[in-house]
C-alpha cells in the first residue's frame, strides 16, 4: 500500500471519528430514508406481475409500510383500540430480544475491528448446548422455583461457553494465521449447521418426534413471564428476558467504556498500530474479543431455547418463520398477513448478522 | 508460519491422502477405501464431478480477475445465485422447451443469466470504484441481496421459493472421440457447460498471462501508481476486471442451473450452497492461476460427486457431516495459503489525483 493510499484512509478515519453525533445521526437517517425509497420501488415493481384488475402497480408502498409498522406493534393506536401488551407486540419484542443479543455480538467484534458474520453459527450451537445442558442437569436439581433459578443460569452459561468457543476459532485463525474472518465465519456457519444436525440426529434426538429436535426441557426451566404485566401467554415472550438483554447491553457498554480491556479493544479496532505501541497484545485481544462476541451470540441461542422453543431444533433462527404461517392470500402483498413474520420469511437466514452502519475492517490485510 | 510452504504442505497432504486411498483400496477391495476407490474411478463419478466443477471453476476465474486487479470480490457467491436464478426464470418465461427467433430458449435463458450477473457486478464495481466503498462490505451486500432477492422474485413469479423445472442442456457428443474408453464418455460426451468451463479457464489463463490487458490487470493490483504513470487508466482496468468476474461467475451460475439443476431452490443458502466461497478458496489454493483453480475445483466437486454416489449406495456416513468437509477445507486453505500472494494493493481504493 502506498503512502498516498494510507493518507487517504487515515483522513477518512479522522473524518469519521471527528464527525459529531448530529452528523452521524443525519448520515444514518439519510441511509434509512434512501433504503425506504428503494424498498418502495421494489414493492411497486413486484406489483406489476400480480393480477388486481387493470391497475399496473398492484401494491401500494405506503400501505405496505403502514402495515409493516403498525402491524409490528399490533395496530394503529390513533385509529383503533390498542393495548401495548397485544399479541403482535409480544411477537415483535420476542424477536427484538434475540436480535439484541446477536446485534450486541456483532457490535463487540466490530468495536475490535472485526466482522463476526458467524453469529448465526454461534447461535445455533449455543441453543443446542443450552438444551443439552439443561436436560442433563434437570435430574440433579430440584424442581419448582428453585429449579428455575438454577437451570436458567446453567443453560445460559452453556450457551455462552459453546458460542464463545465457536467465536474464538475465527478469532484465533485471524490472529495467528491471518485468515480473513469474514470468510471463515461464513464457512463456520455452514459447519455449525452440519454439526448440530448430526449431534441432534445421532445423540440428542427426541424419540417421540419425527422432527429433528431435542426433547423438551421442563416447563419450570423456561424463563418465566411476569404475571402482572400481562403479555399474552400464548406467545413465548418474557419481559424478564428483554430486561436481561437490556442489562447486558449496559454491562457490555460498561466493559467497553470503563475498563482497560474495553479501552484496549476499542483502540485496536480504531488504531491497531497505536494499541500495539501502547503494549496491547493484539493477537490475544482478537481472540478474546471474538470469544466475547461469540458468547453473546451463544446466549441469543440460549434464549431461543429458554424463552421460545423449550428445546433445540435443527431449524432455529432464520428458518423459524418458514415452518409456520399459511400461504398469503392472492393479490395481497406477501408481507400483509403478519409483517414481522412475513418479512422475516423473505430475508436470508443471516439477517441476524448485519451490523448497523457497518464500516471497514482494514486491519488484517497486508499492506 | 511460512505461507509459501503452506500450499506445498497442503498439496502434499492431499496427494498422500489420495495415494493412501488408492493403495489401501487396491489391497483391500472390500474395505471402505476399496469402495471409495471403486466409486471414484467410475466414469459416471468423474462425469458428475466435471459438471459440479463448472460453477466453482468459472467463479474462481472471475474472482481471480477481480482480485488481481485490486478489487476483492467476495460477492461472487451472490453473482452465482443471481445468474443461476435468472437463467432458470428467463428460460421459464420464454416458454421452456422450444426456441425463440431460432435460438433455443435454454440458450437465451443462459445468456440472460450471464447478463444479470454482469449487471450485479457493474453495481458492485460502481460502489467500490466510484464511491470508494469497502470491498468486503460491498461484496457481502451483493451476496445478501442475491440471497434475499432470488426467493423473493421466485415468490412473486411462482408463488413459492423454488422455481418450476425448466429443460436443461443435452449432452454434446463428439463423434469418434467419444468412443475412446473412459476419456471418451467423460470429456467428449458432456454437457456444453463443461466445454464452456474448460474453454473459459483456458481463455482466462491466456488473457491474464499472455495479453497486454492481463499485464494491466496484474499491475493494477500490484502497483496501480506505476500503471497510472505508464498512462493506463487504473479505474477503467478495474471496471473491466470486475465486469469480467461477472461474466465468468455468470457462465458458472447459469451453467450449473441449466446444465445440472434444471430448477432453482431459493430456500436457506439456495442451490448454490456456498460454491462462491469455495471458489475463493480454490483460487487461493491455485495461487491465482486459472488452471490451478480448475484443478482445485475438481477436488471439491469430486468430493461432492463421491459423496452423492455413496449416499445413493446407502453408506452409513452422516451426510450432513460429509457435506461440511468442503467448508472445513476452505478454512484450512485460508489458514495455510490465505495470504501467500495477495496482490499488493488488493482491497485498497486507488485515487489517481493524489500526490
Amino acid at each position: 500500500m502506498s503512502d498516498g493510499d494510507d493518507k487517504e484512509w487515515r483522513a477518512l478515519l479522522d473524518r469519521l471519528q471527528t464527525a459529531t453525533y448530529g452528523e452521524r445521526i443525519l448520515l444514518s437517517l439519510a441511509a434509512l430514508v434512501l433504503s425506504i425509497l428503494v424498498g418502495a420501488l421494489v414493492v411497486l415493481v413486484s406489483g406489476i406481475p400480480a393480477d388486481c384488475g387493470g391497475a399496473t402497480f398492484c401494491y401500494n408502498p405506503i400501505e405496505v409500510y403502514y402495515e409493516l409498522f403498525f402491524g409490528a406493534i399490533g395496530g394503529n393506536p390513533l385509529v383503533e383500540e390498542w393495548s401495548p401488551t397485544n399479541f403482535s407486540m409480544a411477537t415483535t419484542l420476542q424477536t427484538t430480544t434475540i436480535l439484541l443479543f446477536t446485534g450486541l455480538s456483532v457490535a463487540v467484534a466490530f468495536q475490535a475491528g472485526m466482522f463476526n458474520i458467524g453469529t448465526q453459527g454461534q447461535l445455533v450451537l449455543g441453543s443446542l448446548a443450552t438444551a443439552v445442558a439443561v436436560l442433563y442437569a434437570t435430574p440433579y436439581l430440584p424442581s419448582g422455583i428453585l429449579g428455575t433459578l438454577l437451570l436458567i443460569p446453567v443453560g445460559v452459561v452453556a450457551g455462552a461457553a459453546i458460542g464463545g468457543v465457536w467465536g474464538a476459532i475465527p478469532g484465533a485463525l485471524k490472529a495467528y494465521a491471518d485468515a480473513n474472518e469474514v470468510i471463515t465465519t461464513i464457512m463456520l456457519n455452514f459447519v455449525a449447521t452440519g454439526i448440530s444436525a448430526v449431534l441432534l440426529s445421532q445423540y440428542f434426538q427426541d424419540e417421540t418426534s419425527p422432527n429433528p429436535q431435542t426433547p423438551a426441557i421442563p416447563e419450570y426451566a423456561e424463563i418465566p413471564h411476569i404475571p402482572v404485566v400481562g403479555f399474552e401467554p400464548r406467545i413465548d415472550f418474557s419481559l424478564l428476558a428483554l430486561l436481561f438483554a437490556i442489562a447486558l447491553i449496559g454491562a457490555v457498554h460498561f466493559v467497553l467504556r470503563q475498563t482497560s480491556f474495553g479501552y484496549d479493544l476499542r483502540t485496536s479496532g480504531k488504531q491497531p498500530e497505536a494499541a500495539e505501541y501502547g503494549g496491547v497484545d493484539s493477537k490475544r485481544l482478537m481472540v478474546s474479543s471474538m470469544t466475547l462476541s461469540g458468547a453473546l451470540g451463544g446466549i441469543g441461542g440460549s434464549l431461543w431455547v429458554l424463552m421460545v422453543h423449550r428445546r433445540a431444533k435443527e431449524r432455529v433462527a432464520g428458518h423459524r418463520h418458514r415452518d409456520r404461517g399459511a400461504a398469503p392470500a392472492r393479490g395481497r402483498p406477501v408481507w400483509a398477513d403478519h409483517p414481522v413474520r412475513r418479512h422475516a420469511g423473505v430475508l436470508p437466514d443471516d439477517r441476524w448478522l448485519l451490523p448497523p452502519g457497518a464500516r471497514a475492517d482494514r486491519r488484517g490485510r497486508r499492506r | 508460519m511460512n505461507k509459501g510452504a503452506g500450499r506445498t504442505y497442503l498439496t502434499a497432504a492431499v496427494g498422500v491422502l489420495m495415494a493412501a486411498v488408492v493403495v489401501f483400496g487396491l489391497a483391500f477391495p472390500d474395505s471402505t477405501a476399496g469402495f471409495l476407490l471403486h466409486v471414484a474411478t467410475r466414469p459416471s463419478t468423474t462425469e458428475r464431478g466435471l459438471r459440479l466443477a463448472v460453477p466453482i471453476a468459472l467463479a474462481a476465474v472471475g474472482g481471480i480477475f477481480a482480485e488481481k486487479s485490486g478489487v476483492i470480490n467476495i460477492g461472487i457467491e451472490g453473482l452465482l445465485i443471481v445468474s443461476a436464478f435468472t437463467a432458470v426464470v428467463a428460460t421459464h418465461l420464454l416458454g421452456g422447451q422450444g426456441a425463440t427467433l431460432f435460438v433455443p430458449n435454454v440458450w437465451l435463458g443462459f445468456f440472460v443469466g450471464v447478463l444479470a450477473s454482469v449487471a450485479f457486478a457493474l453495481l458492485f464495481a460502481v460502489v467500490c470504484i466510484e464511491f470508494k466503498a469497502d470491498q468486503i462490505i460491498a461484496g457481502l451486500a451483493v451476496w445478501l441481496i442475491a440471497l434475499g432477492l432470488a426467493p423473493f422474485v421466485s415468490q412473486i413469479i411462482f408463488g413459492r421459493r423454488n422455481t418450476e423445472s425448466v429443460p436443461t442442456f443435452g449432452d454434446w457428443t463428439v463423434p469418434v472421440l467419444s468412443e475412446i474408453p473412459f476419456v471418451g464418455p467423460v470429456f467428449f460426451d458432456a454437457g456444453p457447460e463443461v466445454y464452456i468451463m474448460l474453454a473459459g479457464t483456458g481463455v482466462g489463463w491466456y488473457l491474464l498471462n499472455r495479453t497486454a490487458f492481463g499485464r494491466w490487470v496484474r499491475a493494477s493490483g500490484e502497483n496501480p501508481k506505476a500503471l497510472d504513470t505508464a498512462g493506463v487508466d487504473v479505474r477503467l482496468v478495474r471496471y473491466k476486471s470486475v465486469l469480467l468476474s461477472g461474466v465468468f461467475a455468470g457462465l458458472g451460475g447459469a451453467g450449473l442451473a441449466l446444465g445440472h439443476l434444471g430448477r432453482f431452490a431459493g430456500g436457506g443458502q439456495t442451490d448454490i450452497q456456498g460454491r462462491g466461497f469455495i471458489a475463493i478458496a480454490t483460487y487461493l489454493f491455485g495461487n491465482y492461476n486459472p488452471l490451478g483453480a480448475l484443478g482445485a475445483s475438481f477436488l471439491f466437486s469430486g468430493l461432492e460427486a463421491i459423496q452423492l454416489r455413496m449416499q445413493v449406495q446407502g453408506f452409513a456416513i452422516p451426510s450432513e457431516l460429509v457435506r461440511t468437509i468442503p467448508y472445513v477445507t476452505v478454512i484450512v486453505v485460508l489458514v495455510l495459503v490465505g495470504r501467500t500472494r495477495i496482490p499488493e494493493a488488493a482491497g485498497e481504493y486507488y485515487d489517481p489525483g493524489e500526490d
